[in-house]
């Protein structure tokens, strides 16, 4: 009799498996195109990718290469430009558009960079504040909390100011600057997702510290901190102009953003092209990793979801 | 007591917890989350563990899995004391138990695919290579029910009974001798709940898995238990036989219990013994038998003495008058005493939290 | 026996998942109605709408939804939210959430008795104090001050059923207002919410998942399946003979009901969700009484005197 039943159950096909609900991506997908002003960040994101890479072949002309005959010359539209110098040139001859194309280059990199930097040095300090916890973490997050009490320029600024004034250096000094916000985020996360019952089986199945933080919690922290870092690129594109423009991060004939906007701060009388040109592109670049971080927000962020 | 030997057997198992107070001269007070519970288990049965919020239900899972180390007390499984035993032996130890949580929600890695989830204990405790862990997986797989195709599916596309067939899944992936089930049910849904029932008593049967089954829902713990065991305040107030208790319970907790589970059957039901007053806080339990404010029968003595385990009538039960509830003539009797007596009572109690 | 709720062929639609299909249900005033159904079975969402309260994006459509004499689907938003503020109140699962942390207990009843009742400071005090001794809080006046995470769940929940009877409701809708609580306090709870309801004259919705509680405390039982209602009876009758098969499936899974077996009848599948509703009888893939008509045609809702089934072969005197 009570085989029977056994069997009987073991035979019932379990309905639900023929209509599953879409895949994670896909549903991220929704949510994502949902805010359209985040896919217009991402399509810019990508286009200013491809500008990058491709640079040598899209520039017409070379970033360095100073036409003496065409010294601030305006751009194409107006009187007294051509279509050679699109955007017209700045007050040593060069392309203002080849330099703002080679310069997404540079502002890209910045961003990578420094993300990268900050978000490995921040998950691992994160996780292990969060996971360890005790004095470990009371150090950690007091050190952190210390470096947000100063304004981040000025300590970028004193960073740089300390190891000399150079792009490498200025990237280094600003992934250390935004580095709390990556701590904060992922230990806030880890001591969140500590208590659940998942993570009580693994450690049943005596799972090490290592593989709890790195293989079973941090997976699950990865959402809010794909959204920071996100926002985190265009904070790096901004700070790496900031320094530039102070004249510690590139050092000219570099063609970055920032150098280009202050070496040609004198200039905003009589040629407005060389400073807004600059200007307006770190604002697109920004304002696009904004969006698509946001749009990233509404998608990953459960608590947004409706 | 019985010739097999017991899976797991704990002695005077005790878990205090140090409770900071508020301001700054204060001294930390000792929460009691578990004051002393002994238990053996034996393969293929199957010890219940009841009460309400704060009892020590919990702590108890914590201890046994070896999650946390008790204060005092030994627990030996499989013959070995875990408590003092090596790292290494402690590891072996460890993948002996397992636990299936309340909430199938919870319980499973959402970022993991089910393969995945069920593999980890292997990898973290075997050296198996893929393919034999991949084989070992579809193995207990088909065992609770679910399919080969589920393998490569991620929690979120899962019923909650599902889930927790997974859960059951990956308790078993060791080999396990006993099984920690902590609410397993509860969460689920009558009709999804049953399935899960029996599917954990088919298993048992299957496997001679020892189950320590922590429930607060007395119907299902009715069901599926060999053993009682009903805790109060973080003590054992009655231990023993599931039919003992359920049958002719002697301590006046355990009465209150039974009379306050609502019942679908008529017959079934009894007059409602009405506890007044809410539990008392575990930080700061009423002197004597903790649950002294809620009885009936509270005499001067429960006030002032903590009552002992002692054996009577194949039992194990903390209560200074446990006798007098043996001989009482009738239930109903005795319940009307309880109400009776309880009218007056709740007052100070509620005032005492 | 005046008809305070009556609601005829009610919808809910959530982006084209009806989480509530054709719903007929009538309270009689101070009557106590329970409702059962597992997760997802729409018992909540049916009084949501009733309270005109379904988030975006759900659509209400039904042919009729009365309360106490006033056609609700017909009334402006600000009248209906007088009407089903004053007259209607609910009660929640979770009373620590359910409760404002930030503001004390008499803050948080006195401000219902405010909008609605109006009164002096002092007067709404000592309603305040009258309402707390009410729900069985001892010593009251000393607890017009705690906070909420100062008492405890079964404390909390008793504050919470206060604030909902402060304004002599007509109707309350308790939504599992036990199931977070412990065996002992769960039975003062219900004994509380009865007592009230006899004393104040008001109709009680209980909604719930266990069908023991249901049994205990309710005279009518409405058990709903996947948005519908599937049985009415009265609970005298529909614990010893359930007419439809889901009922009587749902009963006989009941461990109370198995205590010596070591195996449980079980209903096979799971509750259709979002992505598999089936077509035909909703219950169908996992009815053991199945035909093939159930699984083409939907059921009519029928009534035969105080009961009602939807079913095309409902049980009559099967045992259970």
């Amino acid at each position: 009799m009570n085989q029977a039943i056994v069997i009987k159950e073991k035979n019932i096909p379990i309905t639900e498996n023929e209509t599953v609900p879409p895949h994670p991506l896909k549903e991220f997908w929704k949510y994502f195109s949902e805010n359209r002003g985040a896919v217009i960040g991402l399509y810019f994101i990508a286009g200013a990718i491809l500008c990058a890479i491709f640079a040598d072949i899209i520039a017409p002309h070379s970033p360095f290469n100073q036409y003496r005959s065409a010294i601030l010359q305006p751009p194409f539209w107006m009187e007294g430009g051509n279509t050679e110098f699109i955007l017209g040139t700045d007050d040593v001859g060069r392309d203002i558009l080849s330099r703002l194309i080679f310069g997404a280059r540079l502002s890209l990199f910045v961003g990578v960079i420094v993300v990268t930097l900050s978000l490995a040095a921040g998950i691992i300090l994160g996780v292990t504040a969060g996971y360890f916890g005790g004095f470990y973490e009371t150090v950690v997050m007091r050190l952190m909390d210390i470096m947000l009490a100063l304004p981040s320029l000025l300590l970028a600024m004193a960073i740089v100011a300390i190891l000399g004034p150079s792009l490498q250096n200025a990237i280094l000094a600003i992934a250390i600057v935004v580095l709390p916000h990556y701590v904060r985020l992922t230990r806030a996360s880890i001591i969140a997702e500590k208590n659940k019952d998942y993570v009580t089986a693994s450690r049943v199945s005596g799972a090490g510290p290592l593989r709890m933080m790195f293989n079973v919690l941090l997976p699950n922290c990865m959402a809010p901190l794909i959204v920071q870092a996100t926002l985190g690129f265009s904070a790096a594109i901004l700070d790496a102009a900031a320094l530039g423009f102070l004249g510690m991060g590139a050092q000219p004939p570099t063609p970055e953003w920032g150098a280009m906007l202050a070496n040609s701060l004198q200039f905003i009388q009589r040629a407005w092209w060389v400073v807004t040109f600059p200007g307006v592109a770190i604002l697109l670049t920004v304002l696009a990793f904004n969006l698509a971080g946001d749009g990233l927000r509404d998608a990953l962020d459960p608590k947004m979801k409706r | 007591m019985s010739a097999s030997n017991p899976v797991i057997s704990a002695s005077n198992l005790k878990k205090y917890y140090p409770v900071k107070q508020s301001g700054f001269f204060k001294k930390d007070i000792l929460l009691k989350a578990l004051d002393g519970a002994s238990f053996d288990i034996e393969p293929g049965k199957t010890l219940a563990v009841v009460g309400e919020s704060g009892c020590g239900k919990s702590t108890l899972a914590r201890l046994v899995t070896m999650i946390e180390q008790p204060t005092s007390g030994e627990f030996d499984i499989a013959g070995i004391n875990a408590v003092t035993s090596g790292k290494a032996q402690k590891r072996t130890l460890r993948s002996k138990v397992q636990i299936v949580f309340q909430d199938p929600y919870g319980s499973l890695n959402p970022r993991k695919k089910v393969g995945d989830i069920l593999e980890e204990p292997l990898i973290i405790n075997t050296s198996l290579s893929r393919s034999q862990r991949r084989e070992k997986a579809l193995a207990i797989m088909e065992k609770v029910g679910l399919t080969p195709e589920q393998y490569s599916r991620y929690p979120h596309m899962f019923s909650g009974g599902q889930r927790q067939r997974i859960a059951v899944a990956r308790a078993l992936m060791l080999n396990p001798a006993l099984v920690i089930a902590d609410e397993p049910v509860s969460a689920l849904d009558v009709s999804v709940q049953a399935q899960a029932l029996n599917l954990l008593m088919d298993l048992q049967e299957e496997m001679n898995l020892a189950y320590l089954f922590i429930s607060h829902d007395l119907s299902v713990v009715r069901l599926i238990s060999h053993e009682v065991m009903v805790m109060y305040l973080g003590r054992v107030v009655e231990q023993g036989e599931k039919n003992t208790i359920f049958d002719k319970p002697l301590h006046p907790y355990t009465m209150a219990l039974l009379a306050a589970t609502p019942h679908v059957n008529i017959k079934s039901r009894q007059k409602r013994i009405r506890l007044s007053g809410e539990l008392p806080s575990p930080l700061n339990p009423p002197p004597g038998c903790t649950f002294h404010r809620r009885c009936a029968y509270m005499s001067d003595i429960c006030r002032q003495v903590a009552p002992e385990s002692r054996r009577l009538e194949n039992r194990m039960v903390a209560c200074h008058h446990a006798e007098k509830m043996s001989t009482a003539p009738s239930e109903s009797k005795i319940q009307k005493g309880l109400v009776k007596n309880l009218v007056d009572k709740g007052a100070q109690d509620e005032n005492a939290i | 026996m005046t008809k305070l709720v009556e609601i005829k062929k009610l919808s809910v639609d959530f982006d084209g998942f009806k989480a509530v299909d054709d719903v007929d249900l009538t309270v009689d005033a101070g009557k106590v109605v329970g409702i059962v159904g597992e997760s997802g079975s729409g018992k909540s969402v049916t009084q949501l709408a009733l309270m005109g309260l379904i988030p975006y994006p759900g659509i209400i459509e039904a042919e009729r939804l009365m309360f106490n004499g006033n056609d609700l689907l017909k009334m402006q938003d600000k009248r209906r939210r007088q009407i089903t503020g004053k007259d209607v109140s609910m009660i929640f699962q979770e009373p620590m959430t359910s409760l404002n942390p930030c503001f004390t207990v008499e803050y948080q009843i006195s401000e219902a008795l405010k909008i609605h009742e109006g009164g002096t400071r002092q007067q709404r005090r000592d309603r305040v104090i009258e309402l707390l001794s009410q729900v069985g809080i001892p010593v009251p006046e000393d607890r017009l001050k705690s906070f909420p995470h100062q008492l405890s769940g079964g404390m909390c929940q008793r504050v919470m059923i206060a604030m909902a009877i402060a304004c002599n409701p007509s109707l309350l809708v308790a939504d599992e207002p036990t199931t977070a609580l412990d065996v002992t306090i769960q039975a003062q709870i219900l004994e509380l919410l009865v007592d009230l309801q006899k004393k104040n004259n008001m109709a009680l919705i209980l909604i719930t998942h266990d069908m023991a509680v249901i049994a205990e405390t309710v005279e009518d039982v409405v058990v709903m399946y996947a948005g519908q209602v599937v049985e009415k009876n009265s609970a005298q009758n529909i614990f010893t003979s359930p007419s439809h098969p889901y009922t009587h499936a749902l009963l006989n899974a009941l461990p109370e009901r198995n205590v010596q077996a070591r195996r449980l009848p079980t209903i096979p599948g799971i509750v259709p969700g979002k992505y598999n509703r089936p077509k035909g009888c909703l219950f169908h893939p996992r009815c053991s009484f199945v035909q093939e008509i159930c699984k083409k045609e939907i059921p009519a809702y029928t009534r035969k005197d105080k009961m009602a089934v939807r079913c095309h072969f409902p049980l009559v005197n099967y045992p259970s």
